[in-house]
């Protein structure tokens, strides 16, 4: 099996890494070494006791050896190929390109998801020069202003052919464009400058922590395992955020450890294992509240099937908390939602669940979107949160996750 | 008889420069700046082809495209469409409603002349 062919590569790596000769690892672990070498080789599938022994020899989860480690890297390389349409002949070889060559898939990896990120401020420019008026109207005055420059500058370079009358015509031409030209390049550097200053100055706490949250992954898997409190884990990943920032990734974590205790990364695993990653399915198992469910959702390792999940909440007016979007889903604008998002939908019925299929192919500013990953599948829950009281009215929060759809 | 453009743009200095040229070269050329009123000029001028700037005041080139091939007296006309938006959507769109040559700014003198040659030549 696919998974298992990786965790063979993955017990040489870390065995090497260790320090350790197969033939240690195999008595260490009861096997023998030639049986080892199969399993390295990912002619062997592992599981069970023996994949225990093997990972507590090598000092980690069996978990990473089991699930999950791998699977985000597997999923970059099948989108990496579909992007470049190369997917009839190279998809079925992503397991072994990642088994043989880790690196190089992992510098794939990496530049996948660079050119993702990329096209979303591509995307997001693109919306901004569409409908910002000022830049709209000041770039067709510079190329308005441009072209009479070129044609009167094209039309006094010539030696003969011009009398004085028209001579004169194009050089006061030439001189009122030049300096129109003038006022629309500094009134576009003086847009832009405010407008850097603007972006800068703008960048709340919240933000802040979000573009951190998201640059670490949803997942905190020290705090579930209590291999670090979540003091440690808040210096480690948000330790360089502003104070502000701090409070909201604390109180963020302590959630995240709530939710964990709630619903266990084992159990949560095996409901999705079984019925898949949908939470109206995983509601009938998971005796949790519906919200920790969606929240749960992303701390999920990727399966390595295409299964992709992001997280958007927000407050009761509406306002962005966490904003964490699954690959090739891409929004209107890299920091704004859509108000047709079910995450709104949710606001106006609380309590009650949201389902609806997002098939970003109508959207006219998706279009490098491999067509294959472009449906979407989005869950949204409101409900109140802290306690309401007599002088405290009730505030709410909606979360949505956006579980990308298995493709070919 | 010299052939007859009609060039609807709106910035005075290129009117000038590409009202020079075409002159220059043997075309009797009229201009007109208005969006709202470019039809009647047509009408009034019945010119051999026309250079149609998509940005007008009160009316937009493509509208006014689109007025002149819905019209059987003139959706036959040459038209050269003249934009500083050079987007593939926006040449689209010209083509689409029926545009028969799509110049982005900034051109040159001699693409302005090489088009207009080309246009009228093969109609």
């Amino acid at each position: 099996m696919a998974q298992q062919n990786l965790s063979g590569t993955r017990v040489r790596e870390r065995r090497v890494q260790k320090g350790l000769k197969q033939a240690e690892l195999a008595q260490a672990v009861g096997i023998s070494p030639s049986y080892l070498n199969l399993i390295e080789h990912n002619r062997r599938r592992i599981a069970g006791k023996l994949l225990v022994d093997i990972a507590q020899v090598l000092g980690i989860e069996p978990e990473l050896l089991s699930q999950g480690a791998d699977a985000r890297l597997l999923m970059d390389l099948r989108d990496a190929a579909a992007a470049m349409d190369t997917a009839s002949a190279n998809v079925q070889r992503a397991e072994e390109l990642a088994g043989k060559f880790p690196g190089w898939a992992r510098v794939i990896s990496g530049q996948h998801r660079k050119i993702d990120e990329l096209d979303r401020r591509v995307a997001g420019l693109m919306d901004r020069f569409a409908r910002d008026p000022f830049l709209f109207e000041t770039l067709h005055e510079i190329l308005s202003t441009v072209t009479g420059i070129r044609s009167a500058a094209s039309l006094l370079a010539e030696p003969d052919d011009l009398n004085e009358v028209w001579r004169k015509r194009f050089s006061d031409n030439l001189a009122s464009d030049s300096q129109r030209l003038s006022q629309a390049g500094t009134a576009l550097s003086k847009y832009l400058e405010q407008d850097i200053e603007k972006q800068a100055a703008g960048f709340s706490p919240q933000e802040e922590f979000n573009q951190a949250l998201v640059d670490h992954g949803f997942a905190f898997p020290e705090i579930e395992t209590g291999t670090h409190s979540v003091e440690t884990i808040l210096e480690d990943a948000f330790g360089r955020l502003s104070p502000s920032a701090k409070i909201i990734a604390l109180a963020y974590l302590k959630r995240y450890l709530e939710d964990a205790k709630k619903l266990p990364f084992e159990t949560l695993a095996n409901l999705v294992g079984n019925h898949g990653p949908s939470p109206a399915i995983l509601s009938k198992y998971a005796k949790v509240p519906s919200a920790t469910l969606l929240r749960r959702l992303v701390a999920l390792p990727l399966d390595s099937q295409g299964i992709d999940v992001g997280l958007v909440t927000c407050d009761g007016t509406g306002t962005t908390l966490i904003r964490g979007l699954p690959v090739g889903f891409i929004a209107p604008r890299p920091q704004s939602a859509c108000f047709d998002w079910p995450l709104y939908t949710a606001m106006r019925q609380p309590f009650t669940a949201i389902e609806r299929e997002i098939t970003l192919d109508v959207l006219p500013w998706a279009p490098q979107v491999p067509q294959q990953s472009r449906g979407f599948v989005a869950f949204a829950w409101c409900e109140t949160v802290g306690q309401a009281g007599f002088d405290t009215p009730a505030q709410y929060e909606s979360t949505m996750v956006v579980v990308r759809q298995r493709h070919g | 008889m010299r052939q007859h453009i009609l060039l609807i743009e709106d910035e005075p200095n290129i009117v000038e420069a590409i009202t020079f040229i075409l002159l220059r070269d043997g075309w009797q050329v009229d201009a007109h700046s208005d969006g709202a009123t470019a039809m009647v000029a047509i009408r009034d001028t019945k010119p051999d082809a026309i250079i149609l700037d998509v940005m007008l005041p009160n009316k937009s080139g493509f509208d006014i495209l689109g007025e002149l091939r819905a019209d059987p007296k003139t959706s036959d006309l040459p038209v050269m469409i003249l934009t500083a938006r050079g987007q593939t959507k926006d040449r689209e769109r010209a083509m689409d409603l029926g545009a028969d040559a799509f110049m982005t700014k900034p051109f040159s003198n001699s693409e302005v002349l090489e088009g207009i040659h080309a246009l009228v030549g093969h109609k």
